[in-house]
Parts: structure tokens; C-alpha cells; sequence
């Protein structure tokens, strides 16, 4: 079914799972300070230290007996964001916005006794598998109008691989009508291609094909130009200059008034992204390590 | 030798010296493969308890011969001596112990035993013999307690007797099987057995025999012990049949048609008495037997051995084997998922669920495994829309595996499928964790990557499942306990191995171009 010529040339140039752990993750990245990707909370403090743009902390709560002040310290916002910080897939995230006084979600009225409730679930695991958590109240990201150009709904976002603090490979996450907002690749979502000696969009994958525009709506992607592109990279490595960890994957939105910001860092980045770029992530690794 | 590539010296070093000392023990003693199976071997024990014994009392018994189903090993004599000679007789080999004075004696003679079972395919077009060889003419005769002459056994064997040696064979044997069953030791002769509709071995096998030589068969009743862990003074008569230069063994109250199990131990053959004494004398005797795994013709006894395991734990064997082999399955699961690239739930979970579904019969088992999985699917949805935390949800899941396993054995009892009814054996934690990770990937995954991980799960299930039923493996770990630092060494190479996974060669295809 697969010639070994084709075997070849794969093996020479993808990343495989266990060339990225053994040579990448776990070589580059020391297993102490996995928590300061994987914990959002963690993660914020080193952000926020050396200044680096990201969504505001509005507060982080640890315990139950907390719920009550740190929600009324956060009262004067008309926006917010609720995160499990070890949550993963996007699992246990409530957007809140304030119409009229009062807490919505998604347009819909959304009670006091609701939110208590989902942020105590929170603390006591539920999106952890079983193990407690915190909860981060943080600045709601608007998306940017450029996100909208391609697909109106969800935040889309740019995931930025880098070796050693140099950018080597970029994709942007879009949502499609499939993945029901989420802008993962597995969950349905589109990955587009970045060209990043230019800064403009190539392909989108989604899964199986490659396609020009967005598939459901046909917006154009393809040589679309990305805004802010020098502000991205410079933010992406000044990000990984700030973390003790050499191989990582940085996910930045771009907010409508603030620009480049960055949502998360994860240090097993995905191999997906190869597939977005139509191109292997190791010959690229290769060369850099050789130098 | 630099840091870096330290770990690979290492790990050829736990690769070669193992591989050396297994070749070397081989070389030092050859073994062949059936050598490295591990076997029941029973050690039987004879216990005399003679007194009063006056000048020339004797006490004979049959002893244990090798023949084609079973070996056994030179005896071991211990205790009062007695003179001691062996006389082959055509009914087997005897044993002749003789006091040459006034004394009392306690012995023990004791052999091991290593023996298989053995069955015969009878079809329905063989007929019948008509002329038999010399040796075999004598078991058509009647005797003092096989009265085939008798008429009304003659009479019933007519009237069983069909147009085949099968059909023939199955009519006796069911005849002879709804006679009432009784635990008497007391000798049952034939006819009385025929009369009395009640018999223990002893009486339903001496009917079989006069049934088959009124109906002009050869056929014979034979004495042994059936060899299990206990003590005992039980013997057991069963009856061996005559065709085309076979003797067929058939024991009619155990069930066995043409078939003999491997824990008969064949001791005589022909109408005789197990144990023979002088009048007079006080006479006690017992049968003591033990159980143990190993192997008769010793082998690569070199270096340290696990066998003392098998006996010695009182652990069940299956639990052991088990254990013994979890190692090599769980390297077989970890080039499975880190060389082919099979994602499945948990790392070990599909090990588990293997030696679960050892328990119990594999298909029944696996369906038993399905319906819990369903189940626990369709209740994941209201549980996740209520929100509830994880270990009350789990608490849920798992009385629900619970109520789904008794309901299902419910159900098999009632339509008498025994195979299912044992599914309650399946370990209800591995059940639940595994519906649970298929309800948690259906959540944030979908159902085609769900299902498709479960298929994984099940398939490295169904491949583990087979090592861990295996004797020969277990006989060779036993044997070469040293493959476990083999196996280290291997896991040491693999956890450095960055070569692609063969589905991902699938997943990156669009890339080849």
C-alpha cells in the first residue's frame, strides 16, 4: 500500500511522536517546570513578570471558601473569562458577559447560584480528572475583525512551535460549522499553513483535504496577510525567552483593541500543524541542531 | 563511552548476558520444547501400616508402569524394610513386600507421575471385528464377576447392540449411565448391578465390560487412582474396549466416552484386587498424593529457578501465570503502541482486561465487556449534563457496571447459559474504568475516534489474552528467568527509539508527495 520510497521520504522529513518526546519534549524541556506550561495560573505569573502581553488576571481562586470575595472583586468587569487552570481541550471554560446588570452566557441570563456552582466544580476537579484545581478569572479576548473575514464565530487562533526561542512553524486554528466553535484539529476545526518568511496564510486542512477558502462559507484564506505578523513573532519569543523550556508551542489571539496576545503555552505541542503546512517539522529541527 | 550513549551500552549488556546464560544453559542441557512446558506432575505415595505380621505374611499391590499416556519415575522407599521383589503378571506390574520374621513395619513407596490425557475419534461406518489375536480372545470369556453369559445381560446386550462399533459403544454407555449412582466399595458384580439399578465404579464398569463381550467385543474393566491433592484409600475401576489393536478406555460414571483424562493413573487391567495381603495380619494403607508443576525429565537446572513458585505459593496457577507473564505482555503492549502506534485507554488497561477475561470464556466475556461498555455510554450523557464531579459519577458508572453484570446473570441463568452467568467474574474496577474512558473520549472526542480506541483497547485485549493462557511461556520464564533483564534491556533501546510509528506513515500520507 506504501512504497518504500514514500517511506523514506516520510521518515526524513516528519516529526514523528516518538522522535518529538525523546529528542524534543523531554531533551529540551526540563520535567520541572512542566507545571509552568500545563497550570494556566503558573503559566500567567511568569507572563505577567516580565510583562509580556496577555489577557489581565481578574482574579485566581483556590479554594471553595474563596468563591464569594474573589467573584465579588471581579464585579466591576463587563466580561470575563472562567478557566480550569489544568483543564484541558478547552473543557470547563465559561465566557460571562453583563447585560443590564446581569450575567449572560451566550446571550442567556446566567445566575449567581450557576456560576458558584460551576466554579466550585472546578476546584474540586471535575475538568482535572479527579485531582483539585484552581479557577483563573481573566480579561475576555474579543476577536479580532481579522478572524471574522475567514469565520464569524469562536476565537480562532495561532499556534507558533519553537526550538531553542526560534519560531520554526506556525498554523492558524479556525472553526468551522463541524467543531461547533472549537478551532481544534481533532475536534473538527481547520488548520491553516503560515508562511512564515511572509507572513500570509497558505492552505487549510481539515483533516482530509486541503481546500483555498474556508469550506463553509468560501472566504478567502489562501495569501490572506496576517495582521500584527512581526508583533506575533516578536511576542512568541519573547514569550519563550521567558520560560526555562526550549521546545514549546505558543498560542496567541489576536485581540480587537490589544493586539498580539498570548492565551497558552504547552510544551508537547501536537504534530498536526505539519499537516497544515503541507511540510515536515524534521528536516527544519535537523538543520537548527546541526548549527 | 559517553553519557549520552550510555544508556544503549546498558541496555546491550542486559540484552547479551541474558541471551549468553540461555545459550549457555542450553548448551550445558539440552532440553526439547515439550521440556519446557510446565506440567502437573503428581508425587503418589503408598503408606503401609503393617502389624502382627507373622514369618513369610506378604502384602502385594499393583504399582504404577510406564506406557503410552503416562511416565512414571524410579521409586523412593522409605521406612521399615521388608524384603521387596516386582513380578509382571499379565494384569500388570506387582509389587511383593515379604516379612521374614515377626514384626511390625511402617513404609512409604512413592513415585512420580507425569501423565496426559488421551482420546479416541470413533466414527459411525467402523463395524465390527470378527477374529482377534490370542492375547486379546480371553476378555471375550465370561467371568466370576462379568457374568456376559448370563442371559439377561445377554438379552440386553442384543437389544443395545446396533449396525456399528459406535452406535454399539454409545448404547452401552448411556445404559450403563442411568443406573443410579451410590459410593459403595463393597465389589458390585454385573449382574447385580443390572438387578439392583444402583452401583458405584466398580459395578457399572463390570456391566459395561459383560455387555460388550456378550455382544462378541473384547473388552476388560482397569484399576487405578485418580490422581489428585488429597489423601485417600479410593481407587477407581474403569473399563477399557478392544478395536483394531486399541484398547479404548471408557469410565462410565465420570463421563469420559473414548477418552481418559491426565489425571488417570492406569494400575492394573483385568478383574484383580488393587491391595493383597496374608489373613491375619493388621493392615492400614493410604494413598498420599501431591500435585505439583514441573517438568519428570529435569532440565537446565542451572542457575536460579522459579519452579519452587509453582508449588510452593499455593497460588492458583492461572493467577501466577499471570503474574509471571505480565512483563512480557505489557512489552508487547508498549511496541504496540509506541512502533505500530495503537492508541488505546489507559496504558495497561488492555492487560488487564485480558487477564479479567481469563477468568471466564473469552467470547461470552467479551460481550459481557460490550454491554457494560453501552451501558455506561448511555448513562454518561445525563451524568455530564447534570455536571457532577468525577468520583460520584464513577460511584454511579460502577454500581451501574455492577446491576448490569447481575442483570445479565440473571438473564443467562435463566436461559441456561453457563458460559455468561461466569461473566460476573469479570473485575467490575477494570470494567468501569474502561466505560468510563469510552464515555469520556465519546465526550470530547466524538464516536468514530471513541470506537475506534475502544477497537485498539479490544484488540491488544485479544492479543494479550492468548500470552497470558500460555504454558509454554510461562515453562520458558520459569526456565530462563534471566529473559526478564532481556526484556529491560529491550524497554531501555525502545524508550529511545524516535523511528516513526507505522499509522502515523497513514496519518502523514498526504505528506509524501
Amino acid at each position: 500500500m506504501f512504497g518504500l520510497f514514500k517511506r523514506k521520504a516520510l521518515a526524513t522529513n516528519i516529526l514523528g511522536i516518538n522522535e518529538r518526546n525523546v529528542t524534543y519534549v523531554y531533551a529540551k524541556n526540563p520535567k520541572r517546570h512542566f507545571p509552568l506550561a500545563d497550570d494556566k495560573v503558573l503559566c500567567k505569573e511568569v507572563l505577567h513578570q516580565h510583562q509580556i502581553a496577555c489577557a489581565e488576571t481578574y482574579g485566581v481562586i483556590e479554594r471553595v471558601g474563596d468563591i464569594a470575595s474573589v467573584w465579588a472583586s471581579v464585579q466591576h468587569h463587563q466580561a470575563l473569562a472562567i478557566k480550569p487552570a489544568n483543564g484541558s481541550g478547552g473543557g470547563g471554560i465559561l465566557i460571562l458577559k453583563k447585560e443590564d446588570n446581569q450575567w449572560t452566557k451566550s446571550g442567556k441570563p446566567f445566575s449567581e447560584y450557576q456560576i458558584f456552582a460551576h466554579l466550585a466544580q472546578i476546584i474540586m476537579g471535575m475538568y482535572a480528572f479527579g485531582s483539585s484545581d484552581k479557577v483563573l478569572i481573566e480579561q475576555c479576548i474579543e476577536p479580532h475583525p481579522f478572524f471574522h473575514e475567514i469565520y464569524p464565530v469562536g476565537v480562532p487562533d495561532f499556534r507558533i512551535i519553537l526550538l531553542n526561542d526560534q519560531p520554526i512553524m506556525g498554523m492558524l486554528r479556525v472553526p468551522t460549522d463541524k467543531s461547533d466553535g472549537k478551532a481544534n484539529l481533532h475536534q473538527g476545526g481547520l488548520g491553516i499553513g503560515m508562511d512564515m518568511a511572509t507572513g500570509r496564510l497558505t492552505h487549510a486542512y481539515d483533516g482530509e483535504q486541503y481546500h483555498k477558502t474556508h469550506p463553509d462559507n468560501n472566504n478567502k484564506i489562501l495569501g490572506k496577510k496576517i495582521p500584527y505578523w512581526e508583533t506575533l513573532l516578536a511576542l512568541s519569543i519573547q514569550t519563550s525567552k521567558a520560560f526555562p523550556l526550549d521546545y514549546l508551542g505558543i498560542d496567541i489571539v489576536l485581540d480587537k483593541t490589544f493586539g498580539p496576545m498570548i492565551m497558552e503555552i504547552n510544551v508537547r505541542p501536537g504534530l498536526g500543524i505539519q499537516l497544515a503546512n503541507r511540510k515536515g517539522l524534521k528536516a527544519i529541527l535537523d538543520s537548527m541542531e546541526q548549527v | 563511552m559517553t553519557p549520552k550513549n550510555l544508556y544503549r551500552y546498558v541496555a546491550y549488556a542486559l540484552i547479551v548476558l541474558p541471551l549468553a546464560t540461555v545459550i549457555w544453559k542450553f548448551n550445558a542441557n539440552p532440553i526439547s520444547l515439550s521440556g519446557l512446558w510446565p506440567k502437573e506432575i503428581y508425587t503418589l505415595t503408598y503408606e503401609f501400616d503393617l502389624s502382627n505380621l507373622r514369618e513369610n505374611a506378604f502384602i502385594k499391590a499393583f504399582l504404577p508402569q510406564s506406557n503410552n499416556r503416562q511416565v512414571v519415575s524410579q521409586p523412593i522407599y522409605t521406612g521399615d524394610t521388608l524384603a521387596f521383589e516386582t513380578i509382571l503378571s499379565p494384569t500388570g506390574k506387582i509389587g511383593v513386600w515379604t516379612s521374614e520374621q515377626e514384626k511390625e513395619a511402617v513404609f512409604q513407596w512413592a513415585v512420580e507421575i507425569e501423565s496426559k490425557k488421551i482420546a479416541y475419534d470413533l466414527f459411525p461406518d467402523m463395524g465390527f471385528e470378527t477374529s482377534f489375536s490370542e492375547e486379546v480372545m480371553p476378555y471375550l470369556e465370561a467371568s466370576q464377576h462379568i457374568q456376559s453369559k448370563d442371559s439377561t445381560i445377554d438379552t440386553l446386550a442384543q437389544q443395545l447392540k446396533a449396525g456399528d462399533f459406535l452406535t454399539t459403544m454409545q448404547n452401552n454407555f448411556l445404559f450403563v449411565q442411568q443406573i443410579t449412582n451410590s459410593n459403595t466399595g463393597v465389589l458390585t458384580d454385573a449382574l447385580t448391578t443390572l438387578r439392583r439399578n444402583r452401583a458405584s465404579c466398580n459395578g457399572k464398569s463390570r456391566l459395561f465390560v459383560a455387555l460388550c463381550r456378550a455382544q462378541g467385543i473384547p473388552a476388560k474393566v482397569v484399576g487405578g487412582i485418580i490422581l489428585e491433592n488429597v489423601s485417600k484409600r479410593t481407587s477407581h475401576l474403569w473399563a477399557n474396549v478392544y478395536y483394531q489393536g486399541y484398547w479404548i478406555p471408557y469410565d462410565v460414571l465420570n463421563q469420559h466416552f473414548a477418552e481418559l483424562p491426565a489425571n488417570y493413573l492406569e494400575l492394573y487391567a483385568g478383574d484383580e484386587f488393587l491391595i493383597k495381603h496374608t489373613k491375619d495380619i493388621e493392615f492400614d494403607y493410604q494413598f498420599h498424593i501431591q500435585r505439583k508443576y514441573g517438568t519428570l525429565t529435569k532440565s537446565a537446572s542451572i542457575g536460579p529457578q522459579l519452579w519452587p513458585l509453582l508449588n510452593q505459593t499455593g497460588l492458583p496457577l492461572n493467577l501466577l501465570r499471570g503474574l509471571l507473564l505480565l512483563p512480557i505482555v505489557a512489552v508487547v503492549i508498549a511496541l504496540l503502541r509506541n512502533v505500530v502506534g495503537l492508541k488505546t485507554f489507559g496504558v495497561f488497561l488492555p492487560a488487564l482486561i485480558a487477564l479479567g477475561l481469563a477468568n471466564v470464556d473469552l467470547w461470552w466475556g467479551l460481550l459481557a465487556f460490550l454491554t457494560v461498555i453501552i451501558v455506561v455510554a448511555i448513562l454518561h450523557y445525563p451524568l455530564d449534563k447534570f455536571g457532577l464531579l468525577h468520583t460520584p459519577k464513577l460511584v454511579i458508572m460502577m454500581t451501574a457496571v455492577v446491576i448490569t453484570l447481575l442483570g445479565l446473570s440473571v438473564v443467562s441463568i435463566q436461559y441456561q447459559w453457563t458460559s455468561l452467568s461466569r461473566s460476573m467474574l469479570l473485575p467490575v474496577i477494570v470494567l468501569s474504568i474502561t466505560a468510563e474512558r469510552f464515555a469520556k473520549t465519546l465526550v470530547e472526542e466524538q464516536l468514530p475516534e471513541a470506537l475506534k480506541m475502544l477497537g485498539y483497547t479490544f484488540l491488544i485485549a485479544g492479543l494479550c489474552y492468548p500470552i497470558f493462557q500460555s504454558d509454554l511461556l510461562l515453562g520458558i520464564f520459569l526456565h530462563f528467568p534471566e529473559i526478564y533483564i532481556l526484556l529491560l534491556g529491550l524497554m531501555i533501546l525502545l524508550g529511545r527509539w524516535i523511528g516513526m510509528r507505522v499509522l502515523e506513515y497513514q496519518r502523514f500520507a498526504l505528506l509524501a508527495t
